[in-house]
């Protein structure tokens, strides 16, 4: 053996593992729309509940006036006055949501604007939706609700490992006409809840709070003409656990 | 007139850390630049924290301790957190291990067990040019993002029984990718419940087949 084969960090021991640490400074960078509500600069006092919304895989790049074309980005743009504040980044890469530099938004947004934080709202589309149900199922006393759309299923194992398992799962599913797409996603949907209710049962002292969600199976443009039904919907819901 | 949204930029610098058990074949120290194989091991739910001595208690770091003697360098990181491996992270020290040690970037596998097995799949889906196979055991994912990984040789496992994450979350991922020809192999364990990884990594055919995969992207 040669004597003295140093390694970052250690000592390596040849066909043995040995510990180390990993540790490196990351730029994150994400662009994104804010949108203030009118009122905001006419209460100077209040705090304002916030909508965090997640386009889906085509509207990803580096021209923000691509997240305008669906959802509430989409309603702004047309006039439309929002009682809450809404944060639209947009995905730089065209591949999943990087969870953690949404959350690092959310964050900043959070010390800069008077947020009220036991109202902020999660939803998103299509590849936006799988990114709601990871990023709900990760900070699960972050968000009041969740409001989803078009997403195709849930992730079976982030409910059952943690969502359902804590019991947050209170799911509100309206029904609507479903496309014939979506017939494989309420096959997934069913089992999942049964199971989830199970593993409740089974670890009663892990129960903290629960996440209202709001889901319907529609396609894009489900934004736009269920709005009435989100505002109800919001308008109900609080955090329970402060995070 | 309505204020409209303004567009913004978030710019934020952050450290990320990560915990990580690395093995070294014996004859790495030979004086030689010979290049070596990694596996990328992704443990369950239970091994998350602080204490690595932990994520010797499944999966290959465990065969390690116990004495076996592999060919490939074994890199094993632990999930900080109980929760879903951030999969950004994991690439960040899969980059800095290939620059640091003499890897084979042809021969790099990525194999996990339960939540770890949700994990491989996501890596594997989110960086299909990455690896030369991927073996996910009792795991799961989105069978809509199967063609992506149509190209890669893999090999899946889990047991019949499995009442912690049903084998329909495997099978539907293998009926995806058999819908789209791919590489694919699925073991089933008839009488097995969640513990799959147990036999599979004893199995020195997965091992072998693993090391006959190269990527040639």
């Amino acid at each position: 053996m040669i004597a003295g084969f140093l390694l970052p960090g250690s000592f390596s021991v040849f066909a043995e593992q040995t510990e180390h640490t990993f540790s490196k400074v990351v730029d994150r960078k994400m662009n994104y729309l804010l949108y203030l509500p009118v009122a905001y600069t006419h209460q100077p006092h209040a705090d304002f509940p916030l909508i965090l919304f997640l386009h889906g895989g085509g509207e990803v790049g580096s021209d923000l006036e691509k997240v305008k074309k669906h959802g509430p980005p989409r309603l702004i743009e047309e006039g439309r006055d929002f009682p809450f504040i809404v944060v639209s980044p947009q995905n730089p890469e065209n591949r999943l949501w990087k969870d953690s530099t949404v959350i690092e938004l959310l964050n900043e947004i959070e010390e800069t604007y008077r947020v009220d934080s036991q109202r902020i709202y999660l939803t998103g589309m299509s590849r936006g939706g799988y990114g709601a149900w990871r990023m709900a199922i990760q900070n699960p006393n972050r968000f009041a609700a969740l409001i989803q759309f078009v997403a195709e299923e849930i992730h079976f194992m982030f409910l059952a490992l943690n969502t359902c398992r804590s019991g947050y799962f209170t799911a509100q599913r309206i029904r609507s006409s479903p496309s014939p797409n979506h017939s494989d996603w309420l096959m997934h949907w069913r089992p999942a809840v049964a199971m989830c209710s199970s593993l409740s049962i089974q670890k009663p002292s892990t129960i903290h709070g629960q996440i209202p969600i709001i889901i319907r199976p529609c396609m894009n443009g489900c934004w736009i003409r269920q709005t009435r039904t989100v505002f109800n919907f919001v308008a109900r819901q609080k955090q329970i656990n402060l995070k | 007139m309505t204020e409209h949204q303004t567009e913004h930029t978030l710019s934020k610098s952050t450290v990320r850390k990560l915990n990580y058990l690395l093995y070294l074949p014996e004859n790495y120290a030979d004086p030689s630049d010979a290049k070596f194989p990694l596996l990328l091991f992704l443990h369950g739910i239970g091994e998350g924290g602080d204490d690595l001595q932990k994520v010797k208690t499944h999966g290959p770091p465990k065969r390690i301790e116990e004495g076996k003697a592999f060919s490939f360098i074994v890199l094993s990181p632990q999930n900080p957190e109980q929760k879903p491996w951030d999969d950004s992270t994991v690439i960040e020290l899969l980059n800095e291990i290939i620059e640091t040690y003499r890897v084979d970037t042809q021969r790099i596998y990525l194999t996990g067990m339960s939540c770890g097995g949700y994990g491989a799949w996501r890596l594997a889906i989110q960086h299909p040019n990455r690896f030369a196979a991927l073996i996910p055991i009792c795991g799961g994912g989105v069978p809509f993002f199967a063609p992506r990984i149509k190209h890669l040789p893999i090999w899946v496992f889990h047991g019949a029984k499995d009442p912690v994450i049903p084998i329909s979350e495997s099978q539907r991922l293998v009926n995806a990718l058999e819908d789209c020809g791919a590489n694919v192999q699925f073991t089933i364990y008839p009488d097995t419940e969640h513990d799959s990884w147990t036999e599979t990594y004893e199995n020195p055919a997965v091992y072998d087949w693993m090391l006959a995969q190269v990527n040639t992207n």
